[in-house]
């Protein structure tokens, strides 16, 4: 594992999280019911200088009353269990009973066609089956039909709302039944590769799928994820998207697993198109390295400020958070990389190259055998701009989703006694050639300038 | 004429004589006693002995019986027990009376020729050097890997080190001086720790010099690099160990030196590599890093690193092929 990540960083309950902010989504998908045992502690509340407006709370009640009879529970059944495997929420979007959800709700369904059932059920109870129509894999949607049910659809809202907006939530959290949130909407996420709304209220397990609504009661949004440990930062897929689908939805999608591998592939391939041109640099210690590369990576800095080591680390970590649900504990089309900046005055050549080696070696790949192959490494001593390096990349492939493949990259420096630097890049679910074609530029790119 | 003299001997652990009397049989009978009593030739301290137990005839040409003179235990010969015998044969010229093995060796017995010692003479004083020297460099190894890492004291860090390698190496020189004790008879500490500090020293020092050609040299990542040095390591210190500790021919010593870590440590070595072969998180070990001056030869083209990257396409679908159909059993 790395060493210690830096603060700032969303905190998940998996290490192995930090891929993408949805693991925490399908938590709350899968572990609903667990949670729901668990009774928060009694926050003391400070006493209000002025009295609350009556007429927050009148509103909820008007738009629940109002999206009530469109909304329907998703459950996902294992074989013939009656007992629940996971749920979720969907809303009418269309006449003769089509509704949207997310498609990490019904993914198992998609990804184990014959292991999975689909049921809807009512706020009144009524129960039947769900077929899924098409899926946005990017947009986390999808759209599906229920049987025999078809109540009037909501209207779906193209434009986002402005920042400060109010904006509710229905769902079913934790299957304690139909409920409603109050929050406000934060606009467009700032700076993320795929478009999502912030919004400002509680969203959790078991709503994923439901609509986000503005005071008027059309759909803004569909209740896609949150962080578990922060204080309602949430996040709603833009109800654009979901017209998209809709449209799409009107076509027959023959085979649902081969059209999600599809918008897998194009989805790494737009991810790795976003990062192609110039590869921006900056300088530590003396080398060149891979900056920010897009607006959407998210980089961080950290050093111990202590001049009292006998060598520094600045350790510089980026991610896309690009990353794409398949199913749990599988994402695809991300990547990340961190550099380990070494100087020091006070050691010598031969114990700072000891710590260069273990920098070098920090870091390892996760991944489960259940959806990937073992990799297979190339490594070298090349000349790069200005100094020479050990080179490693190792690749594997991936199980489930032909045409994917991991690169791991490790890269240190070889020129210099006291200043050195080790490089280490990742990427999960992207296609060979574009992988690899990154992996050149990304080692490419670095340069020697003190 | 006087019958030759005979020399009575009672044997205990490894055949190992722990008694011996030289006696010469009576003129006119040509023959001894052995029992507890004083009356007998050949007084015997077994409390399973008769008082007067047997009497043993050395004939003239030399050839031995034995005669029960009414022992309650009788004669034990080629490990039978015989009562009440007369004049029974000895081809063997081994008798047991009571609990004591006896041996009666004679004039006439063929010696083994004297054996040729190649040992240095001053075997104790070399073994002592050795082990002393290497004693100390294993020290200075172990201080070394804990000033490796800076740390924040380095003589407590050291110290530390030091005493660690010779709390385990005193382990294994103990282990296999007892095993000298039961197999020799003989402790042979020091020969055990210079065996061990020597070889230890020998190929940890191999190890690091091997590190270093790689890094100097630019050669290609060699992963078991580390476990063949320490396999190889293995088999020499065990060759040495086995020659010092028993009686073996160094033919013998050799194969067992050569198989026993082959059949114990061979599968174990081959149960990691193929488990690391199958985790697909594995990624080898890291060839270590030196300072820059001690470089020898330069770096390569990046295109054709590159080149062989672009090969590996194929070589990772093939490896996914192999695992196909196995379980998910996950690997961290």
């Amino acid at each position: 594992m790395l060493p210690a990540e830096a603060s700032g960083r969303p905190t998940h309950t998996e290490s192995r999280s930090d891929l993408n902010y949805r693991l925490i989504a399908v938590l709350w998908v899968i572990a609903g019911t667990v949670l729901a045992a668990q009774t928060p502690p009694a926050v003391p509340v400070p006493a209000l200088t002025q009295p609350v407006p009556a007429a927050t709370s009148q509103n909820a009640r008007e738009i629940l009353a109002r999206v009530r009879p469109s909304v329907i529970q998703i459950k996902g059944f294992f074989g013939s269990n009656t007992a629940q495997a996971f749920h979720g929420t969907g809303f009418a979007v269309a006449a003769d009973g089509v509704f949207m959800t997310n498609y990490h709700v019904v993914a198992q369904k998609i990804q184990y066609p014959e292991k999975y059932r689909l049921e809807y059920r009512t706020p009144d109870g009524a129960t039947g089956a769900v077929q899924v129509l098409a899926v946005d894999v990017r947009h986390d949607l999808a759209v599906v039909q229920a049987e025999k049910f078809s109540p009037p659809p909501l209207t779906l809202q193209p434009t986002v709302p402005v920042k400060g907006d109010r904006a509710f939530s229905v769902g079913f959290p934790l299957d304690v039944g139909l409920t409603i949130t109050e929050g406000v909407s934060n606009g467009r996420v700032e700076d993320s590769f795929d478009p999502r709304i912030h919004y400002s209220g509680a969203l959790n397990g078991g709503m994923s799928g439901g609509p986000a609504l503005d005071a008027s009661g059309a759909v803004i949004g569909v209740n896609v994820a949150g962080y578990r440990f922060e204080q309602l930062v949430s996040f709603l897929v833009p109800a654009e998207h979901g017209l998209t689908l809709l449209q799409k939805a009107r076509q027959t999608v023959k085979d649902l697993r081969a059209d999600v591998q599809a918008q897998m592939r194009a989805h790494a391939a737009d991810l790795l198109k976003a990062l192609d041109g110039d590869m921006p640099t900056q300088v530590a210690a003396g080398y060149a390295l891979p900056a920010k590369l897009a607006p959407f990576v998210d980089c961080s800095a950290s050093a111990d400020p202590s001049t009292e080591q006998p060598a520094q680390t600045l350790r510089i970590a980026c991610s896309a958070k690009a990353g794409l649900y398949v199913e749990q504990g599988q994402f695809t089309g991300d990547l990340r990389y961190s550099h380990y900046v070494l100087t020091s005055e006070r050691l010598d050549a031969w114990r700072f190259a000891h710590r260069l080696t273990a920098l070098t070696g920090a870091a390892g790949a996760f991944g489960s055998r259940k959806y990937v192959g073992p990799f297979v490494c190339e490594s070298d001593t090349v000349t790069l701009t200005g100094f020479d390096a050990a080179a490693l990349v190792c690749v594997r492939s991936h199980r489930r989703l032909p045409g994917l493949y991991d690169f791991t990259v490790r890269v240190s420096s070889l020129n210099q006694s006291r200043r050195g630097f080790a490089s280490h890049l990742d990427m999960y679910g992207v296609g060979f050639e574009a992988g690899s074609r990154f992996v050149r530029r990304y080692i490419e790119s670095m340069r020697w300038q003190p | 004429m006087t019958p030759e003299a005979v020399m009575i001997e009672v044997l205990g652990g490894y055949g190992r004589p722990v008694w011996r009397e030289r006696i010469v049989p009576d003129a006119e009978t040509r023959s001894f006693t052995i029992g507890r009593s004083m009356a007998a030739d050949v007084v015997l301290d077994d409390a399973y002995a008769a008082p007067l137990h047997a009497r043993v005839t050395v004939s003239d040409d030399g050839v031995l019986t034995v005669t029960d003179l009414g022992s309650v235990n009788g004669i034990i010969v080629s490990g039978r027990r015989h009562h009440g015998v007369t004049d029974f044969a000895l081809p063997e010229a081994e008798l047991q009376i009571g609990r004591s093995v006896l041996r009666i060796r004679r004039l006439q017995d063929a010696l083994l020729p004297e054996r040729a010692d190649h040992a240095d003479a001053a075997t104790s004083r070399n073994t002592l050097v050795t082990a002393t020297v290497c004693g100390l460099g294993s020290a200075v190894f172990a201080a070394y890997q804990g000033w490796l890492e800076a740390p924040r004291d380095l003589a407590s860090t050291a110290v530390l080190a030091v005493l660690w390698m010779l709390a385990m190496s005193g382990l294994g020189v103990g282990v296999w001086s007892l095993l000298s004790r039961i197999l020799t008879g003989e402790w042979r500490w020091m020969r055990h720790a210079a065996i061990l500090f020597g070889v230890g020293l020998a190929f940890m020092l191999l190890g690091q010099l091997l590190d270093l050609a790689w890094f100097s040299l630019a050669l290609p990542r060699w992963d078991f690099r580390a476990t063949l040095i320490g396999v190889a390591g293995l088999m020499v210190g065990l060759y040495w160990h086995l020659l010092n500790a028993s009686n073996m021919l160094k033919r013998s010593a050799a194969l067992v030196a050569v198989l026993l870590p082959l059949l114990t440590v061979g599968p174990a070595l081959w149960l990691q590599m193929r488990a690391q072969q199958r985790n697909v998180n594995y990624i080898g070990a890291q060839e270590r890093i030196y300072p820059p001056s001690l470089r020898i030869t330069g770096a390569r083209d990046a295109a054709g690193f590159f080149a062989r990257v672009s090969a590996l396409k194929d070589t990772a679908d093939t490896r996914r092929a192999d695992i196909q159909g196995e379980d998910d059993g996950e690997d961290f």
